[in-house]
């Protein structure tokens, strides 16, 4: 027997008479081609109405839900996604003319409020402070009380990064254009590197460029700037988390603002370096220090350099230990004061026994020795070259001032490597002009 | 004919291998045409974004033509339909720049499975014989345009933002996850239907 033609009652599909469903449309059908309210639908037919109705509710809440997820998983300060945006703004860029070649050393100053690009509204609890680059001579302005943080200085002196709370950090580096590079090479290159979709906004200047982009949740700001004719190229990044750029926007303006080169790469200007050393003056009592058995006629004031650090570990009450930033061995710089009883000593036989202490664990040499007077106290002061214990090739200046007050001895003495002894010395010649005796 | 599950696996493993041995020759040849080309690179992703459009117009159309064709449930090419979504998330994750927050991601994922298992509920299923067969009403692809549409707008306008690209591939994978975990569900059932009742006479079989 053959089977009848049928038709699908639904969409009118040919279908044969054993079907138990359409095959075009998917109606179920009876034996005799008609459609059914099969039972092996899970939810039957007048159910399907309230199943429309969760549909809908499942649909709509799971979409509901997406958008407020995405809400807050969306940084809203980054606001409407910025576009590729090439544009040409020549800038007044520091032109210097080349004195010489890139130098060896690099020494930083920082300057409190005050230096170049001057603070902007600033509140109180604000600092900012100017780092100096002395190898390339390049600058920025940075607030001290966001980047909290020195890194350690690479030992080519390139530059210098900083991090502070939050995931903030910035780093400028310098380093010559060896490839001859062009500003349009070097940003188009950029621009690969960080990639297009990642790119917010960029913008060609006649001495460089600006890249603003995300990379790993951060908002970037890379800032290109060149010198002495496109030889030297010299960056400024800063970086944040995305979901705080907004806040720190006009930090980052204001530090590219700022970001300048004051004079060519090359070894450092002792002028711009000597007059750039800023101070602080501290107050021996804020740290605690004292002599024991002379609680009150110890005390004294001077200035350090800005900057500087106390070191704590190890530290007597009658001693004040102030170092460098810098961790690395090549511009680590010490300057310490000490205080004893007299003893019956004297300031000379004082400041031979320190100095007989260094040759003997650091193979110094006297270059120079000599009585002193600082106002009307007597003193005697020593010059020493150390061969330093550490590997490092270079020797260290090491100066002991000894001076005799009352019944104590008062000991004054900075540590250097040689090659940038020119600025430490300095530094303990203030100590020495400034130093002041609380009564 | 039923298959055993790893059998329905097994072949559905196998499909896939075909399928990306044919997309990769695809890829290979694309490559290789590219290089005849001054940019082979801008060649070669410029042919892939038209092709991606070409598949994507396709899928389309295929979607509006098939979606009410009853097709035969396997759940053994669900289960590694289901595998190769959350692979491919756990995949996308390890490369991407950036992850949302547990609390973020948690969301979007539940965001996904709600529009997942609505959509899983807005097929008819029924029972052929011993196979169970499922085909998509009217809301079924209205469920489908919408998802697509947001997609391919979210795509247009918010693609810059590495965490958005993050957070829609976690809401696709949670709609992937709720419609094929929604779809088993309703196969168990329907399966259970199968063991329990007496068969019907109109179940499509000759009588």
């Amino acid at each position: 027997m053959t089977a009848a033609k049928q038709y699908c009652p639904a969409c009118g599909a040919p279908v044969e008479a054993q079907q138990g469903y359409c095959g075009q449309c998917g109606e179920a059908l009876t034996a005799a081609g008609q459609p059914q309210r099969t039972a092996s639908e899970a939810t039957p037919r007048p159910a399907r109405v309230g199943r429309t109705s969760i549909v809908i509710a499942l649909v709509g809440s799971g979409i509901l839900l997406a958008a407020l997820a995405a809400y807050f998983a969306i940084p809203r300060d980054s606001g409407s996604p910025e576009r590729v945006q090439t544009t040409s703004a020549p800038q007044d860029g520091v032109k210097t003319k080349p004195k010489a070649g890139p130098g060896q050393v690099e020494k930083k100053q920082e300057t409190a409020t005050g230096s170049p690009g001057a603070p902007a509204g600033g509140a109180a609890g604000q600092e900012w402070r100017t780092y100096t680059n002395a190898r390339y001579g390049v600058v920025v302005d940075y607030p001290a009380h966001i980047f909290t943080k020195m890194q350690d200085e690479p030992a080519d002196h390139s530059g210098r990064a900083f991090s502070g709370s939050s995931g903030l950090w910035f780093y400028i580096y310098s380093h010559a254009n060896a490839l001859d590079q062009t500003i349009e090479g070097v940003l188009r290159h950029t621009l690969v590197e960080v990639r297009k979709e990642y790119t917010l906004s960029s913008a060609s200047r006649t001495d460089g460029f600006d890249v603003v982009f995300r990379r790993d949740g951060e908002i970037i700001w890379r800032h290109m700037l060149t010198s002495q004719d496109n030889g030297f190229h010299h960056w400024l990044e800063i970086g944040t988390p995305e979901s705080g750029h907004a806040r720190l926007r006009p930090v980052a303006d204001r530090m590219i603002a700022s970001f300048r080169v004051d004079r060519p790469g090359g070894p450092p200007d002792e002028d711009v370096a000597v007059d750039a050393f800023s101070y602080r003056t501290i107050s021996s009592r804020d740290y605690g220090f004292k002599v024991e058995g002379h609680p009150t006629d110890a005390s004294f004031s001077v200035d350090v350099p800005e900057g500087w650090i106390r070191e704590e570990a190890g530290g007597a009450a009658h001693e004040l230990v102030f170092k460098s930033p810098d961790n690395h061995p090549d511009a680590m710089m010490f300057l310490a004061f000490t205080a004893e009883p007299l003893r019956g000593r004297s300031a000379e036989a004082k400041a031979t026994a320190q100095a007989k202490h260094l040759q003997e664990i650091g193979g110094a040499e006297i270059v120079d020795k000599g009585a002193v007077s600082v106002g009307s106290l007597p003193g005697y002061r020593i010059q020493l070259k150390v061969v330093s214990p550490s590997d490092l090739d270079t020797k260290l200046v090491d100066t002991i001032i000894v001076l005799k007050r009352g019944k104590l001895l008062y000991t004054l003495e900075m540590t250097a490597p040689e090659p940038i002894w020119h600025t430490a010395g300095l530094a303990i010649e203030r100590a020495v002009k400034t130093l002041a005796f609380k009564p | 004919m039923q298959f055993s599950l790893r059998e329905q696996i097994a072949g559905e493993s196998r499909r896939l291998v075909k399928i990306g041995a044919l997309a990769a020759t695809g890829l290979l040849l694309i490559g290789i045409a590219s290089l005849f080309f001054d940019d082979p690179a801008h060649v070669f992703f410029r042919m892939l974004s038209l092709l991606g459009t070409g598949l994507l117009i396709a899928s389309a159309a295929l979607m509006v033509i098939t979606f009410r064709k009853a097709k035969k449930v396997v759940p053994g090419a669900l289960l590694v339909s289901l595998a190769t979504t959350l692979l491919a998330l756990l995949v996308s994750t390890a490369f991407m720049p950036q992850t949302p927050a547990f609390a973020t991601g948690g969301a979007a994922f539940l965001a996904g499975m709600l529009v997942g298992g609505g959509w899983s509920m807005t097929t008819l299923y029924f029972i052929d014989g011993d196979i169970v067969r499922s085909r998509g009403t009217a809301w079924y692809l209205v469920v489908w345009v919408v998802i697509l549409t947001i997609n391919q707008l979210l795509g247009a306008f918010a693609r810059t933002v590495p965490s958005f690209a993050i957070f829609a591939l976690i809401v696709a994978t949670g709609i992937a996850v709720g419609s094929i975990t929604g779809q088993l569900l309703r196969y168990r059932k329907a399966t259970q239907l199968m063991t329990q009742a007496p068969k019907p006479a109109a179940s499509g079989e000759t009588p």
